[in-house]
């Protein structure tokens, strides 16, 4: 009986067919995994003004280059989700 | 390995169809032997022998359908896998392409500002006393200390 068992068994399992699809989320590219620049000191001898004001400027810089970067990670975050989800 | 594993899809399909066919000849046949003497006697087992083989058959004949069912879905998907795969490296591209281009315009800016502070600012050095304490406030700030 045990035996008659088994193979009604096997011969039910045998209609299970696994067909599985690997698929992974595509990784970061290198260009996003540059970190933000630190931001310029000045000079703490300088009597200068202007060249407060230049370090000022250029720490302005280096956070719009950072947005731009912070940016393009959250574009490349919502894209390749699009395209990830499109895919059912 | 894709053809030994097609070769023997196909091995198995044939003999499924083969259980089938000699199935249902043979129960056919269970009515002629009935009349044939001398092997008469054989007609009762060879319809039970049929008749598992045509449900054993039937079985995986519908095994095999659900088979080829799955592999068309996976073959589809797969299709879509690789359309996805391109967009996002076309995505990717163009991503790139996007932050050089906003980069390079940041840095373009930041050269004009600099020039502009040279031409507007420095004039203004000797004039301006720099108040104590405003450079160590400044990088305080830049380096987030308190």
């Amino acid at each position: 009986m045990k035996q008659i068992l088994m193979v009604l068994c096997l011969m039910v399992l045998t209609g299970c067919v696994t067909t599985p699809v690997e698929r992974k989320f595509p990784e970061v590219p290198d260009y996003l995994k540059i970190k933000c620049s630190d931001l310029i000191e000045i000079d703490p001898k300088t009597t200068k003004f202007s060249e407060v004001v230049k370090v000022v400027a250029a720490n302005y810089g280096l956070y719009q280059e950072c947005l731009i970067k912070s940016e393009s990670w959250i574009n490349w975050y919502n894209q390749q989700k699009q395209i990830f989800e499109s895919v059912k | 390995m894709f053809f030994i594993s097609s070769l023997l899809h196909s091995i198995w399909a044939l003999i499924v169809h083969l259980m089938v066919l000699v199935g249902m000849a043979g129960y056919v046949a269970s009515y002629f032997v009935k009349t044939i003497p001398f092997i008469t006697q054989y007609n009762l087992p060879l319809r039970i022998g049929c008749s598992i083989l045509i449900i054993l058959g039937v079985f995986f004949e519908g095994s095999l359908h659900n088979e080829n069912v799955w592999k068309e879905r996976v073959a589809i998907l797969e299709e879509k896998v690789k359309v996805s795969q391109q967009q996002s490296d076309d995505a990717n591209k163009e991503l790139q392409k996007l932050l050089e281009d906003s980069t390079q315009k940041t840095k373009e800016v930041q050269i004009v500002i600099q020039d502009r502070i040279v031409k507007e600012i420095v004039k203004l050095d000797s004039v301006c006393v720099m108040p104590p304490g405003v450079i160590s406030i400044l990088n305080d700030a830049a380096r987030n200390r308190k």
